[in-house]
C-alpha cells in the first residue's frame, strides 16, 4: 500500500467530517428600543434577543440586571405612577422550526434588586402600540395608524383594541374589543380621570378616530362602547380629533373634544342612562357644541372643578372664556396695543403662583404662540378674567419667535426654544413668577431638554443635549442653573444621544445619565450636583457583561 | 473559517507527502531498523466548541489551532511498543463579526506538554494514545460598532487525552550526508478538557499620556467565563531522526 496515495485521501475525508451547517448564535443584528428612564434605573430594551437590561446609574460597577422577555418587543415606555417599565411584545408567529409566541404586555419591576420577576400579560392581538391612563392602572393596546399588516398575519382588524388592567388580581386577562368603526381607525386614546357617574366613581377611556370618538367604560370592559360621531353622515368634512379634557364635576361631568378642521369645541355631557338593559352602560353622552366663530387652537379647563370654565384659543387671537353649563362666554383680545397685525397664540399653559404684584399664589396661565413666529409671551390671571378681561394679560416681549415649548412649572420656568432664523439662536428662559424672559445665546442645535425629579434641597438645573450631527460640540453636556441662569457644560468622551436626570438618590447623590446611542450601550455617569469631567465616569459596551453566559442571536 | 481551516489543512497534509515522495525517488530507502527517537512536528488541531459562548469568538463553531511540537521516543519496550515526552506550543486565533457590527477576536498562546504511547502492527501504521497538558494565555478583544475596543486576557489550564494512528514512511537516506530521517502523518481525535476562561475587557489606555489621563474613568466589562473543554482532532506532520 502505498502511503503518497492513501494519505491525502484520508485527511480529506478526516477534515471533511469536521464540517458543519447549522444556524449560528451571535449573528443577528441587535437593536435597541430607546431607553426608558425609570425611578432609580435605566431600562435597555434589546428587541433581537427579547432581554430588558435594568442599569443602575449607582452602582460602581455599573452592571445592569438583565430580564429576558416575550419575542419581538416593539415597545417601552415607564407606566405612569409607578417605577415598572411596559414592554409591548409582538411575540413570535407560526414559522418553520420557530416555536410560535402570543404577543405580550410585560411589566417589569424598575426598582433596583426587583430585577427578574416581571409578570406577562398575553394579549389577542400583535398590536403596536398602547396608551395608559394617568395613574397606569389600564392601558389600552392597539395598531398604531398606518399600521398595514402584522407580523406573520395575513388579516388584522385595525380596529381591534386590547384593554388592561395593570392592578387587576393575577390572572386576568386583557379584554379584546373591536371599536365600532365608520370608516376610520384608533388614532390615540385619551383616559379620564376618576369620574362621577351614576353607578360610581369610574374612569373612561376616549378612543380618538376621524369624525367620531368612542368611550369604554374601563371598569365595565364587557360593556358596550359608546361611539359619538363629530360629524353628520352626509358631512364629508374630515374632522381629527386632537384634544380631550375632561370636567370632574360631581353632577354630570363632561368631555370636551377639540378636532382639526372645525371651528366647534364639542361637548359630551354624560347623564344618567333613561332606559337601561341589564349590563348595559349607566350612562349617556349628550353631545353639544361651542363655537368661537374661528378655528380653536388650544383649550384648558380652569376654575373650580365643579362648574369649570373651559378658556379655548383662537386664531383671530382672542382668547374666549366659555362656561358650558350656562352657555355663557366672554372674549378677551390678546391682540398687543398698537399693532395692527400679529400671529395668534396657539399653547395653553396652566400653572399656579405668584406675580410680580402679587405673593399669593393664584391660577394663571402662560399663552405661546408656537411656530407662528409670535414674538412675545402673555400671562394670564385667570381669577375674574371674565370681568377684568385684558385688565388680567400681562403681555412680555420676547427676542424671536417660539419654535417649541418645554414647561416645567414644578420649578417655576419654561423654556422655549427659538426657531432658527427667528432672531436669536437658542433659547429663552422663562421665569413664571417674576415673568422675566432671559435669552441664553446657544452656538448649537438643541436636542433633549431635561429637567430631573423636583429636589428641594439641591439646584435646579436644567440639562440640555446637542442635536444629532453636530460636530465638534456633540459630545458637551450643557446645564442651565435655573436659579441664575448660568449655563455650564460638561464635555465627554462621545456624541451625546439622550439624558437621564435621576432623582436624588439614598446615598445623598444627585446623578445625571447620559446615554451615547451605542447598540452594545455606552453611558457616562455625571454628578448633578457639581457637573465636571473629573468626576465623571463610564461604561462602555455595558450591555455586554454576562454575555457569554446568555443565549444571544 | 471552515472552508479556510481545510484549505490549510489539506496543503499542509499534502505537501510532506509529496516532499517524501519525491526525497523518496531521490534517495535510497531503508528499512527502519535503527530508531529515530527525535521528532519534531508541525501541529493543527481543529476544536469543536459548539457553545454559546465559544462561538462569539469562532462563529461556526470549529477553532483551529496550529503550532509546533518536540518528542522523544523515551522507552521502546518491545520492537513495536514506544512512550514518548514531547512539549509545544499551539496558537489559537479566532475571529467573529457579532451583533451590529461587533467584532469578537480571540487569541490564545498554550505550551504544552505531552505522553504518547505507540504500538506499530506494521512498520507504517502506529495506533497510538496520547496524554497532555497545557497552560495557556488568552487575550480577547472587542471591536464595537461604535469605535469602542474593550481588551482583556486571563490564563487557564488544561489535559487533553486522545487516540489515533501514526502513519510513517520508511527511513530515507539523504544525499546532501544529513542523518536518516522518517516522515510522519498523525491523526489523533480527543477532548481537550480546560479550566474557564474569565474575561474581563476594559478599554485599552491610549498611548498618548495627555489623552490618557484626561479620559473618564471607565467600568470594565465582565463578559463572563469561556468553557475551553472540547472535543478536538489533530493532525501533526513530523519529521523524525
Amino acid at each position: 500500500m502505498s502511503i503518497g496515495r492513501t494519505a491525502p485521501a484520508l485527511m480529506l475525508a478526516l477534515a471533511l467530517a469536521g464540517c458543519e451547517n447549522e444556524d449560528e448564535p451571535f449573528q443577528k443584528a441587535w437593536v435597541l428600543l430607546p431607553p426608558v428612564a425609570l425611578e432609580s434605573t435605566a431600562a435597555y430594551v434589546e428587541r433581537t434577543n427579547a432581554t430588558v437590561f435594568l442599569l443602575d446609574p449607582a452602582d460602581p460597577a455599573l452592571r445592569p440586571a438583565a430580564v429576558r422577555i416575550g419575542a419581538d418587543p416593539v415597545l417601552a415606555v415607564r407606566r405612569n405612577g409607578h417605577d415598572e417599565l411596559l414592554v409591548l411584545t409582538q411575540g413570535a408567529p407560526s414559522q418553520p422550526g420557530v416555536v410560535p409566541e402570543e404577543a405580550t404586555l410585560t411589566v417589569v419591576p424598575g426598582a433596583r434588586g426587583q430585577a427578574g420577576a416581571p409578570r406577562e400579560l398575553t394579549l389577542p392581538a400583535r398590536f403596536n402600540t398602547l396608551a395608559q391612563s394617568p395613574d397606569g392602572r389600564f392601558v389600552v393596546a392597539f395598531f398604531a395608524p398606518g399600521t398595514t399588516q402584522t407580523p406573520g398575519a395575513a388579516l388584522f382588524n385595525p380596529n381591534e383594541i386590547a384593554v388592561l388592567d395593570l392592578d387587576a388580581p393575577p390572572g386576568t386577562s386583557a379584554v379584546a374589543r373591536t371599536v365600532r368603526s365608520f370608516g376610520g381607525v384608533p388614532l390615540a386614546v385619551a383616559f379620564s380621570p376618576q369620574l362621577s357617574l351614576p353607578d360610581g366613581m369610574r374612569s373612561l377611556a376616549v378612543v380618538l378616530s376621524d369624525n367620531y370618538v368612542t368611550l369604554l367604560d374601563l371598569d365595565n370592559p364587557a360593556r358596550s362602547e359608546i361611539t359619538v360621531p363629530l360629524t353628520l353622515t352626509t358631512d364629508i368634512r374630515n374632522r381629527r380629533p386632537t384634544q380631550v379634557l375632561f370636567e370632574t364635576s360631581s353632577h354630570e361631568p363632561a368631555i370636551y373634544v377639540r378636532a382639526d378642521g372645525t371651528e366647534d369645541i364639542y361637548v359630551l355631557r354624560l347623564t344618567a342612562a333613561a332606559e337601561r338593559a341589564p349590563g348595559a352602560n349607566d350612562f349617556t353622552p349628550s353631545l353639544s357644541q361651542l363655537t368661537a366663530g374661528v378655528l380653536p387652537l388650544d383649550m384648558a379647563l380652569v376654575g373650580d372643578p365643579e362648574d369649570p370654565r373651559l378658556l379655548v384659543l383662537a386664531a383671530s387671537g382672542d382668547a374666549w372664556i366659555f362656561n358650558a353649563r350656562t352657555s355663557q362666554q366672554t372674549r378677551v383680545s390678546l391682540a398687543e396695543p398698537g399693532v395692527a397685525s400679529q400671529a395668534a397664540p396657539n399653547r395653553i399653559f396652566l400653572f399656579e403662583g405668584q406675580s410680580p404684584a402679587e405673593p399669593k399664589a393664584r391660577p394663571r396661565a402662560l399663552l405661546l404662540g408656537e411656530n407662528t413666529g409670535r414674538r412675545n409671551v402673555t400671562f394670564v390671571d385667570l381669577d375674574g378674567i371674565e370681568e377684568q378681561r385684558t385688565k388680567n394679560l400681562d403681555l412680555r416681549p420676547m427676542g424671536a419667535a417660539v419654535a417649541r415649548t418645554h414647561f416645567f412649572p414644578a420649578q417655576g420656568v419654561a423654556l422655549v426654544e427659538h426657531a432658527p432664523g427667528s432672531g436669536s439662536t437658542g433659547f429663552s428662559v422663562i421665569d413664571l413668577v417674576r415673568r422675566t424672559v432671559a435669552p441664553i445665546v446657544a452656538s448649537i442645535a438643541l436636542g433633549g431638554i431635561h429637567v430631573g425629579p423636583a429636589d428641594p434641597g439641591g439646584p435646579a438645573r436644567m440639562w440640555i443635549a446637542p442635536a444629532a450631527g453636530m460636530s465638534g460640540l456633540d459630545t458637551h453636556l450643557s446645564f442651565l442653573d435655573l436659579d441664575s441662569f448660568s449655563p455650564g457644560d460638561v464635555r465627554l468622551d462621545a456624541r451625546i444621544g439622550g439624558v437621564m436626570p435621576f432623582a436624588r438618590d439614598t446615598d445623598g447623590k444627585l446623578r445625571v445619565l447620559v446615554d451615547h446611542g451605542s447598540a452594545t450601550g455606552h453611558v457616562t455617569i455625571v454628578d448633578g450636583d457639581a457637573p465636571d469631567r473629573a468626576t465623571a465616569r463610564t461604561a462602555r459596551g455595558f450591555l455586554l457583561n454576562d454575555l457569554l453566559q446568555r443565549e444571544v442571536q | 473559517m471552515i472552508a479556510r481551516t481545510l484549505a490549510v489543512t489539506a496543503l499542509l497534509l499534502g505537501a510532506p507527502v509529496a516532499i517524501a515522495n519525491a526525497v523518496e525517488t531521490a534517495a535510497t530507502a531503508t528499512a527502519p531498523t535503527r530508531p529515530v527517537p527525535f521528532t519534531v512536528a508541525v501541529e493543527i488541531q481543529s476544536l469543536y466548541g459548539r457553545s454559546s459562548a465559544q462561538r462569539l469568538f469562532s462563529g461556526g463553531g470549529t477553532q483551529a489551532t496550529a503550532g509546533l511540537s518536540a518528542s522523544y521516543d523515551l522507552v521502546r519496550p518491545g520492537e513495536r511498543f514506544t512512550v514518548a515526552l514531547g512539549a509545544g506550543w499551539l496558537y489559537e486565533e479566532n475571529s467573529n463579526l457579532f451583533g451590529s457590527g461587533d467584532h469578537a477576536d480571540l487569541e490564545t498562546n498554550s505550551l504544552f506538554a505531552m505522553a504518547t504511547a505507540r504500538y506499530a502492527i506494521f512498520s507504517w501504521l502506529e495506533p497510538q494514545v496520547r496524554l497532555s497538558a497545557n497552560v495557556a494565555e488568552s487575550r480577547a478583544r472587542l471591536g464595537l460598532a461604535d469605535g469602542t475596543t474593550l481588551r482583556g486576557d486571563d490564563m487557564s489550564y488544561g489535559a487533553g487525552l486522545g487516540g489515533g494512528f501514526r502513519l510513517r514512511t520508511n527511513l530515507i537516506r539523504l544525499r546532501i550526508g544529513l542523518p536518516d530521517v522518517a516522515f510522519s502523518a498523525t491523526f489523533e481525535g480527543g477532548y481537550a478538557f480546560g479550566s474557564k476562561l474569565g474575561l474581563r475587557l476594559s478599554p485599552p489606555r491610549p498611548d498618548d499620556d495627555a489623552l490618557a489621563s484626561d479620559r473618564i474613568p471607565g467600568a470594565s466589562v465582565g463578559l463572563g467565563t469561556l468553557d475551553r473543554s472540547r472535543p478536538y482532532f489533530r493532525t501533526a506532520l513530523a519529521m523524525h531522526f
